[in-house]
């Protein structure tokens, strides 16, 4: 069976990773089997998972908070592809200061692949809210959400573990370090950007105050 | 039908235009699901206020209390004048009791707060000024008086100042008294003292947690000076004829924690269901200082129907909410004019009309329901009640006069639920943010129609998929297996 799944092309891949995750990780770094179009593509797919979820479930399954409330794209990019970004970026730093095998590349889609199972669970559960009454068959969609959820960690867990070829507790050290990173940059955009936008008003101020003289 | 419709509604609105200088200057309200006060129809009218002059029986001083009893006679306790003015449904006057006798003499009423009558015809006074209840026939001759019961249960430091008082069908006398926290008195006809009924609760709060918290740290001096919690004490009651009763509580930090108004059951515990969302009285004013929590109920009553009234002190507002806690309607208001308060002080209703006593203008306000508030009382009742088909047109009408009742698009969905109607009712609770978990239901019932109809198709569909699995899940592992082989016999080489 394994080499059936082995002999795939690279398109299909992400599939074989989802049940085989440290075999599937391990040929997708030896011999570069992956795909950065379909890494893309499933970060895509995660943008619009995020836009049912909010605006295209079923009435019954509306949530308070997003009820007659417009979808808001770049909260929804904020929550998604920014912060894998960051996310991302950290690891890779981190990880090169500590010896970790993985390219910046590597992590980028071993991740992206790792969300395939929330994605399609996620896609499933929506089209479901078409069907299932909330009162009584509700609970199965929080549950399926909740699988998908432990799953795509456990592949980001298995990914990471794999392609930067570290122990367990240094994986899980790796990823602590990540969130504080992320947390680092997220501080230093706050400062920044508050500082440019001082910045930006002194000098509307000075010009101003420039053009009151010259006139 | 829409003729009739058009002739009812420009017949109200004539009604309301003829009225609009005296009664109805600001608009009503009513608050929706996310807490917006929305504009509303007139539920209810001031017809008209009498004073004690117009009524023939000379001003009122300092009126405390107003009751209706069971024979539709309107009882007022004119405590500054030291007597009970009794009238009829019309306001005409039947009798005034200005001499009480007792045993000790003469006895002096001006002190009383509080006014129940039983079916007995017996009259039960609240005497907080001399800290006992008054118990009197229809003469004035005072048969009993209740003081502060001598009790083990009873602890010494707590206070007996009669405020309100009501009686139950066993008898029994139910006293409200001032600051106390720990509920109502209960005391039987031998005069035992049966223990409290219905406390209000304290909620627990990150605020208080760190308080109590604090506390285990503090010295004594230092904890005597710090804030207790104690429940708020009940503000006033009133009991349906069925036995329950309704408190209400004059105010709250927090109008989303424990229930203002609340409906007891003989064992004191709250039957109004808490659904986390219920608004009882206005939104604060948050604007204002931080404590300032305008509404301050002061009184509480229940008619045939078991809607509930509840008399708004701080902004003189009445505020009629239907059996199970739903909002209806909003009226009244602060100001000098007919239909508005400036210190409303009790409240009653009698067939339909509400009578309100002002302390402060001295006189008997009388409300009547609108042909809105009149149509959309039946329809609740019959919603009540279980009658959903019968109360559709009703419910048809109110909400083609009030597209943004919640409730009454609650109820006009149920009528279209219990008529087979799903795809209307689905429709109808969509707009209703109140109809919680009704729209499952009916989704549910569309998907058992929708199976029920295309069953055949379903069934050999599901059949045509299985087979259609199993051949190509054959086909696959052969083609598997094939590779397997090939790629072992690679390796050899």
């Amino acid at each position: 069976m394994s080499e059936f799944y082995k002999s795939m092309n690279k398109y299909v891949y992400p599939l074989y990773i989802l049940v085989h995750p440290v075999d599937g990780f391990q040929e997708l770094k030896n011999n570069k089997k992956y795909s950065l179009k379909v890494a893309n593509i499933i970060l895509a797919v995660w943008v619009l998972l995020k836009i049912l979820d909010w605006g295209y479930v079923d009435f019954d399954f509306t949530s308070d908070r997003h009820l007659g409330e417009p979808v808001q794209l770049q909260q929804i990019l904020l929550t998604s592809i920014v912060i894998f970004t960051m996310a991302a970026v950290s690891n890779w730093c981190f990880t090169t200061l500590m010896d970790g095998k993985g390219k910046f590349v590597e992590i980028w889609i071993t991740c992206a692949y790792a969300l395939l199972p929330y994605e399609m669970l996620g896609i499933t559960r929506v089209i479901l809210t078409y069907f299932l009454v909330r009162k009584e068959e509700g609970i199965f969609l929080d549950y399926m959400n909740t699988v998908g959820v432990i799953w795509s960690m456990l592949l980001i867990f298995l990914a990471l573990h794999v392609i930067h070829d570290y122990t367990a507790a240094k994986t899980i050290a790796s990823i602590a370090l990540t969130i504080i990173g992320v947390l680092i940059m997220l501080f230093l955009v706050v400062l920044v950007s508050g500082l440019a936008s001082q910045v930006y008003s002194f000098v509307v101020t000075i010009f101003f105050e420039i053009r009151l003289r010259m006139l | 039908m829409f003729k009739k419709l058009l002739r009812r509604t420009t017949l109200v609105l004539s009604l309301l235009i003829l009225l609009q200088p005296a009664s109805v200057a600001l608009a009503d309200y009513r608050y929706d699901w996310w807490g917006n006060a929305m504009p509303s129809q007139y539920s209810y009218v001031a017809e008209d206020a009498y004073n004690g002059k117009e009524l023939q029986v000379g001003d009122f001083n300092n009126p405390m209390d107003l009751f209706v009893d069971n024979n539709n006679l309107i009882y007022v306790l004119d405590s500054g004048n030291n007597r009970i003015v009794v009238f009829t449904e019309d306001f005409n006057p039947v009798k005034i009791i200005d001499h009480f006798r007792s045993a000790n003499g003469e006895e002096n009423i001006t002190g009383a707060e509080g006014l129940f009558v039983n079916k007995d015809g017996k009259i039960y006074l609240a005497d907080k000024a001399n800290q006992r209840v008054l118990v009197s026939d229809q003469e004035g001759n005072i048969t009993r008086i209740i003081t502060r019961p001598d009790s083990y249960l009873l602890d010494a430091s707590v206070a007996f100042d009669p405020k309100k008082v009501l009686v139950d069908d066993r008898n029994i006398v139910y006293i409200i008294s001032d600051k106390s926290s720990q509920g109502a008195y209960m005391i039987d006809e031998a005069g035992n003292f049966l223990g409290f009924y219905g406390r209000n609760k304290v909620m627990l709060t990150v605020k208080r947690l760190l308080d109590v918290t604090l506390r285990k740290f503090a010295t004594k001096s230092q904890r005597d000076k710090m804030v207790n919690f104690i429940p708020v004490e009940f503000a006033n009651f009133d009991i349906d004829e069925k036995g329950f009763i309704y408190t209400v509580t004059a105010f709250s930090d927090d109008p989303f924690e424990d229930s203002m108004i609340k409906k007891l059951n003989p064992l004191g515990t709250n039957i109004i269901e808490d659904t986390g969302w219920y608004l009882w009285g206005d939104m604060p004013d948050f604007s204002t200082t931080e404590t300032t929590w305008l509404t301050n109920f002061c009184d509480v009553a229940v008619d045939e129907n078991h809607f509930i009234y509840a008399l708004d002190k701080g902004k003189c507002n009445i505020y009629q909410y239907e059996q199970e806690g739903g909002q209806l309607a909003i009226f009244g208001g602060n100001g000098s004019t007919l239909g508005r308060f400036l210190n409303p002080v009790a409240i009653e209703t009698l067939h339909g009309k509400i009578f309100v006593l002002d302390n402060t203008k001295k006189n008997i306000t009388v409300f009547e329901p609108t042909y809105f508030g009149e149509i959309s009382i039946k329809a609740f009742s019959m919603f009540e009640d279980g009658y959903y088909l019968d109360s559709k047109s009703l419910f048809d009408e109110v909400v083609k006069m009030d597209q943004n009742f919640e409730y009454s698009l609650l109820g006009l969905g149920m009528a279209y639920y219990e008529g087979d109607n799903y795809k209307a009712a689905k429709k109808i609770f969509e707009r209703s943010n109140v109809a919680n978990g009704k729209y499952s239901e009916v989704k549910k019932e569309i998907r058992n129609e929708w199976m029920k109809e295309h069953f055949a198709f379903i069934f050999f569909g599901i059949i045509l998929a299985a087979f259609v699995f199993i051949i190509a899940s054959k086909i696959i592992s052969a083609k598997v297996h094939d590779m397997n082989k090939r790629s072992i016999t690679k390796g050899d080489k």
